[in-house]
């Protein structure tokens, strides 16, 4: 698979501010890729970057493989939600819709009902959009973001403001465009919990820097239940599991090794270590949860 | 760009502000000629020297206010007092009278920042190739918007002028008339284009509104005398005025009779306007982030 989407040291300062410090990432066609970070930590000025509203600092990215003025040619085949929806609050939703449909040359009738119902507004008629609630003006702006049947849609923040059914049911449309026509997401959040039920590839940014970037497996990974273990020598430690059938292991560094199955069995595994003159020097179950593994990621309990 | 046009003209004709701009416009444009008829008919009753004398001026004296009031009587006159009103000199002389270029103020920048102020431009900015295209497609929809207070100001005064004038009236659609209607509209279309280029750099249309109106209400002009008794101090001729190259001045200077240095003048000034501010505007949209 292709990347859709590849930055390259992306770099955005603001005085003597850099609110976005040389993010590299990569996001295949096909992915819904999550963005993480706090408020402030510059998910919106790299997104803004990436849909062409912000010009970068430093740095460069390509996209569906084409750089500088080339990739001009097909920004066209983004469609983003960046902030606040940006919508005329006198005009109802098809007539917002409509005025999208017309800048782009999208000229078939059909599009402006089908995106309505797709969000779940398909009821508003002539309402004028000033009067929606926020959720509904979200809804708005993910439609807006939907015309021109984009390549990759760009969603910051776009549970804002959503009841749980509401989130429920942008999750559940996410999911269907994703799985039915390959469409590319990156949706930014601070609501880890939401993003793990969709997102399928992650990047955490702190302080304008991508902290860690990865899957979704290999983030459950990080997050589940385990052993940590620490010994005096890990090499040998790791022939004595194999011995004792624990084959779900993993050597993390030269100190600590996580253990992912018979957590029950601490005890057993210290005394076989000692058998074999091993040192244990630490032994413990671990479990965190998708916000403490972010926090101790960022440092965010020592800012709390 | 033509897909931006479009869009800008769909947005244009569901506009309040658009409507309420034609609906002030006829209503101004028919008071006006009734107004202005009854000042003429009021004054015409009276001497001259009746008539200064109720404004507060002495008569004897031959300072400017009371010498440019009595070239505004003559003006009436020749427009209102003769056996024939010419539609052309009536028109010259609404347009010139800055009523327009109030509009022009107003009504331009509301409609080109509503697409910043509501975030719209969000949706569409990042997928132009040339964001510029933005900017230009804006100002086709304000010259579609300039021509409509100007055919909309016909109209009404039209009907105004008939029911006045009755069959002194004379429609003189000639090519006098095409001269000073494109003369109108390259000076007022400039001036609007100017107000967008100043809500366009400063992200917002208050101010750019209030620059605007300032304009029309000719305060410039006090503006202008200072800025020529510095130049006339530094060596500048002392017929030179730097108003002559103002936008609103040039409005005034409009006339049938337009000699053509002054015809060259007026066509000039237009065009610089003109251009310059295009090219900010563009050059501000292209280069700024959006916000």
């Amino acid at each position: 698979m292709d990347y859709i989407l590849t930055t390259n040291s992306l770099t955005k300062t603001f005085g003597n501010h850099k609110a976005v410090n040389q993010i590299s990432i990569n996001i295949r066609q096909g992915e819904i890729y999550g963005l993480i970070g706090r408020n402030g930590a510059g998910k919106t000025t790299l997104l803004k970057m990436i849909s062409g509203l912000s010009t970068p600092t430093e740095g460069e990215f390509s996209l569906f493989g084409h750089t500088g003025r080339e990739r001009l040619q097909v920004m066209n085949r983004i469609g983003a939600l960046v902030e606040n929806p940006g919508i005329y609050p006198n005009l109802s939703a098809a007539e917002n819709l409509k005025l999208k449909c017309i800048a782009t040359g999208v000229r078939n009738k059909k599009v402006v009902p089908k995106i309505l119902e797709t969000v779940g507004l398909a009821d508003t008629g002539k309402k004028p959009a000033g009067k929606f609630s926020l959720g509904m003006k979200q809804r708005l702006g993910i439609a807006l973001a939907l015309i021109g049947e984009p390549d990759l849609v760009i969603l910051d923040e776009p549970i804002n403001g959503l009841d749980p059914q509401g989130i429920a049911e942008v999750r559940e449309t996410i999911e269907k465009l994703n799985k039915e026509h390959g469409i590319t997401f990156i949706i930014s959040s601070h609501i880890l919990e939401e993003l793990s039920k969709i997102a399928t590839k992650y990047g955490i940014i702190h302080n304008g820097t991508l902290v860690k970037e990865l899957t979704r497996e290999e983030l459950m990974l990080e997050c589940s239940e385990r052993i940590e273990l620490k010994t005096d020598n890990n090499s040998k430690a790791c022939t004595v599991l194999e011995s004792m059938g624990i084959h779900e292991y993993k050597a993390v560094d030269k100190d600590t090794i996580q253990i992912f199955e018979r957590l029950g069995d601490t005890g057993d595994i210290t005394m076989k270590l000692a058998e074999n003159k091993i040192k244990t020097i630490a032994i413990y179950v671990k479990n965190e949860a998708l916000e403490d593994y972010y926090f101790n990621l960022t440092g965010g309990n020592k800012n709390a | 760009m033509l897909n931006l046009i479009k869009m800008d003209l769909y947005r244009l004709v569901r506009s309040k502000s658009f409507w309420v701009m034609i609906i002030v416009t006829a209503m101004v444009a028919f008071i006006s000629a009734f107004a202005t008829n009854y000042s003429f008919e009021a004054i015409d009753s009276l001497t001259e020297s009746e008539a200064m004398s109720s404004m507060g001026f002495d008569t004897d004296s031959d300072n400017a206010m009371s010498i440019g009031l009595t070239d505004e009587f003559n003006e009436m006159d020749i427009l209102f007092g003769g056996e024939k009103v010419y539609y052309t000199e009536v028109f010259n002389y609404d347009f010139s009278a800055l009523t327009i270029l109030l509009f022009c103020a107003i009504f331009p920048p509301i409609f080109v920042n509503a697409e910043q102020k509501y975030g719209f431009v969000k949706n569409i900015a990042g997928q132009m190739p040339n964001r510029g295209m933005l900017v230009l497609s804006k100002l086709c929809a304000v010259a579609v918007q300039v021509i409509i207070v100007f055919v909309t100001y016909m109209i009404a005064s039209s009907i105004s002028c008939s029911i006045l004038f009755g069959d002194r009236l004379v429609f003189d659609f000639s090519a006098e008339f095409i001269k000073v209607f494109a003369l109108h509209f390259l000076l007022h279309y400039a001036f609007a284009v100017l107000v967008t280029a100043v809500t366009i750099l400063l992200r917002g249309s208050a101010l750019s509104m209030t620059f605007g109106i300032i304009i029309s209400a000719g305060v410039t002009t006090f503006i202008y005398s200072f800025i020529d008794i510095v130049l006339h101090k530094i060596g500048f001729s002392e017929d030179f005025s730097i108003g002559n190259f103002a936008l609103e001045s040039c409005i005034g200077d409009v006339s049938t009779q337009l000699s053509g240095g002054d015809l060259a003048r007026v066509v000039t000034v237009g065009a610089v306007f003109l251009i310059a501010s295009i090219a900010v505007s563009v050059v501000t949209m292209c280069r700024r982030d959006v916000k």
